[in-house]
Formats: C-alpha cells, structure tokens, sequence
C-alpha cells in the first residue's frame, strides 16, 4: 500500500497582501501582514465551487499518472464547505469525473487534520479489502466563510484543493505506517462557523454583524477564530502527539527525515518547531504563497517537497494535522 | 532576568519600539494587543518562563505591568 500520486490546484484569483491592506478599514499594511503571519498571498475561489475544485484536482492526477480512473473503487472527499448539505459532493466529483457507478463514496467533515484521517481511512479500507484504488480529496474554500473585513483570518486562510491516490498491488509492502489519533471537543467554538447549520439556521439575526475590540467584523454567518485558544491547544497536544507516535513506531526524533505538519501558521509552526527540538532542515514550510488551505495544507506541502528533491525513496516522513475540532492526527509514512 | 530586560521580551512579542512600554500602559490603548499579539505573548512566556497563558488569565491582564507580574523564572 502506497501513496502513489499526489497533485493539487488552486483557485485561479490570487489575493496579495497589498490588495488585503487596501480593504480593510485601517491599521494593517501589507508589510504588517507578511510580518504577522509569513504569507504574502493566497488563492481565493471566487465562482469555483468544492466540486469543481475537486474535480480539477482529480483530472489533474488522472493525467499526471496515467493511472486509469476507471480503476478508483473509493472516493473519500474531505471538506468543510460541501456543494450542499445533501448530496454528498463526493457523489457529484463521482458523476462528473466519469468514475465507474460501483464504486464507494463519501464526504468527510474535518479540517486540518483531514489529509492524515483520510490516509487513516484509506488504510483501513485497504486493508479490509474492502478497496483497492483510493481516490482522496481534500478541498478547502473557508475564504467563502470568512468576513471580509475580519483581518484574524482572512490574511491567514486561502483556498486549495488537493488530489492523492492510494493504492495497493499484491505483494506490496505498506508504506503508510502509525497513526496517532485525537479529538478534544471542549474546542469546538474555537474555530467555528457559528450559523449556517441545523444548530443555528441562517436568518437576519445571524447575519447581523458586529465588531468586536480589534476592530474585526463578522456575523454568526461567518468564520470565527480565537487565535489564541488555538495556539495554546497547539502547544498543549502536538509535541505530545509527536512524542506518542515516535514511540508507538519504536523511532527517535533524528529517525524522522522530513517533518511536515498542517501549515496553520508560520508563528505557529516555528513554535512548534522550537518546542519539540526538530531542526529547521527537517521542517517543512510553504505557506508565503498559498495561506492555509485546512485539509489541503499538508498534501500540497508534499506535493512541493518531492518536487524540491527534498524526499527521496525511502525517507521517513511524519505529517502532522491539527486544528478544527478539536482534532488531531498523525501518521508516519514511508516513501 | 531584570526587569528592564523583561520589559524588552515584551515589547519584542508585542513588536513595539524598545523603550516605548512601561509598567502602568494599558493594554488595550496598544495597536499590537490583537490576538496576534496575545499569541506572540503566549509563545514568549511558554518559551522563557515555562508559563502558559489560558484565555481567560489573557483576559484579565489590563496593562504591561500585569504581564510583567507572569514572568517568573523557575528555578
């Protein structure tokens, strides 16, 4: 069982922090925001819906690989901005891409922990045997959620949308190794769209808005972000997780090649980095140009790195995936 | 540590000129208390001090002397 391909897309318009600075009603240049967050622009969706995004990413996996699609038996599509409540957008990717009608299906609801769950998942249907060609997407538009005129997130997130099959041949030996898995739903209000769902249907009173004392605005239509609870929650489980996966795997720090986590933010990720003891060398990093793209980071970090030379056959990769939730994830992976 | 280089920590994590913070300013009348900030702040007490803030003792600090008064070295 392999990872066999990956590939991923982003959402044609590119938003610059110069361009961000100009709209929000005051205080931040363009300057301030690469400071503040190590990202100097980001792809955002403008008329692109899940489906279509996801649908590009695929033919453009299809095509890099040349592996067949009629041969995908299960279509795993993570997201947290689906086409509808119902159907499942992984259906409509199923219909549009021309994928055999037996194969399975379904969408997932995660964020930034998405990419490692999915990999989960698709090992557990392989193993099974209940699949053998897994076709895992993982496509993002939060910037749909986000208020324009609220700075704390949207210099932060952008758009993307990645495509990775996983498969297995007979006589394969399996690459995908160790999971570590965790969920902590005290978080939940943390990083959340408050309205829009059965708890809290869109109506003129979620969609009035407020600004709160930094001056950011949005209504309960909109994504909400306590900057500072997700760090802490950071701190307080991703060197654990790191520590409890090494040695579930039976490895050390040093075993690890390449080390690439959700690129949630770049002050994050350097603290990250700095609490745990890894070195910048193993530490992936390439947010400057796309943001965070949740459930997409991580395979478009991958996709990047091995485009870099930075992964050779047989490196040991850790990928770490945490946020929404709370949940966390991760795996060790053999290339 | 002293506190002149303690107020230097600070002033690093919340990016304000050198010099400019003193123990009675108030935190809400600065540009850079935003919860990017208030991160910055986090990451420097749990790197320096081994201390971590939680939301609700970030809500209650008022001014630099509050965040100052966090700042203890462990032995």
């Amino acid at each position: 069982m392999i990872i066999r391909h990956i590939t991923y897309i982003l959402p044609e318009k590119i938003q610059e922090n110069e361009e961000l600075a100009k709209e929000f009603a005051s205080g931040w240049d363009s300057k301030k925001i690469f400071r503040k967050t190590g990202i100097r622009s980001r792809h955002v969706a403008t008329t692109e819906k899940t489906s279509d995004l996801a649908v590009e990413a695929a033919k453009k996996l299809f095509a890099e690989s040349g592996f067949p699609k009629e041969n995908v038996d299960f279509i795993l599509l993570c997201t947290q901005s689906p086409d509808h409540f119902l159907p499942t957008t992984a259906c409509i990717v199923q219909d549009r891409l021309g994928i055999p009608t037996t194969c399975g299906a379904l969408d997932f609801n995660l964020g930034c922990s998405g990419f490692v769950t999915g990999l989960a998942l698709a090992k557990g249907l392989i193993s099974g045997n209940l699949a053998k060609n897994v076709l895992l997407l993982t496509v993002e538009t939060y910037t749909k959620h986000i208020h324009p005129q609220d700075r704390s997130v949207r210099t932060i997130f952008g758009d993307g949308a990645a495509a990775t099959l996983i498969t297995h041949q007979d006589g394969e030996p399996c690459k995908i190794g160790e999971f570590v898995f965790g969920t902590d739903g005290s978080g939940a209000n943390n990083l959340i769209v408050p309205a829009g769902g059965m708890a809290l249907p869109r109506s003129e009173e979620t969609a009035i808005e407020i600004t709160d004392e930094q001056g950011n605005t949005r209504s309960l239509n909109n994504l909400f972000m306590d900057g500072p609870a997700i760090f802490n929650f950071t701190l307080d489980t991703v060197p654990g997780t790191v520590r409890s996966l090494l040695e579930k795997a039976g490895m050390e720090i040093d075993d690890i090649d390449l080390y690439i986590f959700h690129q949630a933010t770049k002050f994050m990720l350097d603290s990250l980095r700095e609490k745990i003891g890894i070195p910048e060398e193993k530490f992936y990093f390439n947010m400057e140009e796309k943001g965070n793209t949740v459930s997409a980071t991580i395979p478009i970090a991958l996709r990047e790195a091995l485009d870099e030379g930075k992964i050779k056959k047989g490196d040991k990769l850790m990928l770490v995936g945490f946020g929404v939730g709370y949940s966390w994830t991760a795996c060790i992976i053999e290339w | 540590m002293n506190p002149a280089e303690k107020t230097l920590l600070v002033e690093k994590a919340l990016d304000t000129e050198p010099g400019t913070l003193k123990p009675d300013t108030r935190l809400n009348d600065l540009e850079e208390w935003d919860s990017l900030g208030v991160v910055s702040l986090i990451a420097m007490l749990d790197k320096h001090f081994s201390v971590r803030l939680h939301p609700d003792k970030i809500r209650a600090l008022a001014t630099v002397k509050d965040i100052l008064d966090q700042m203890i070295e462990k032995d």
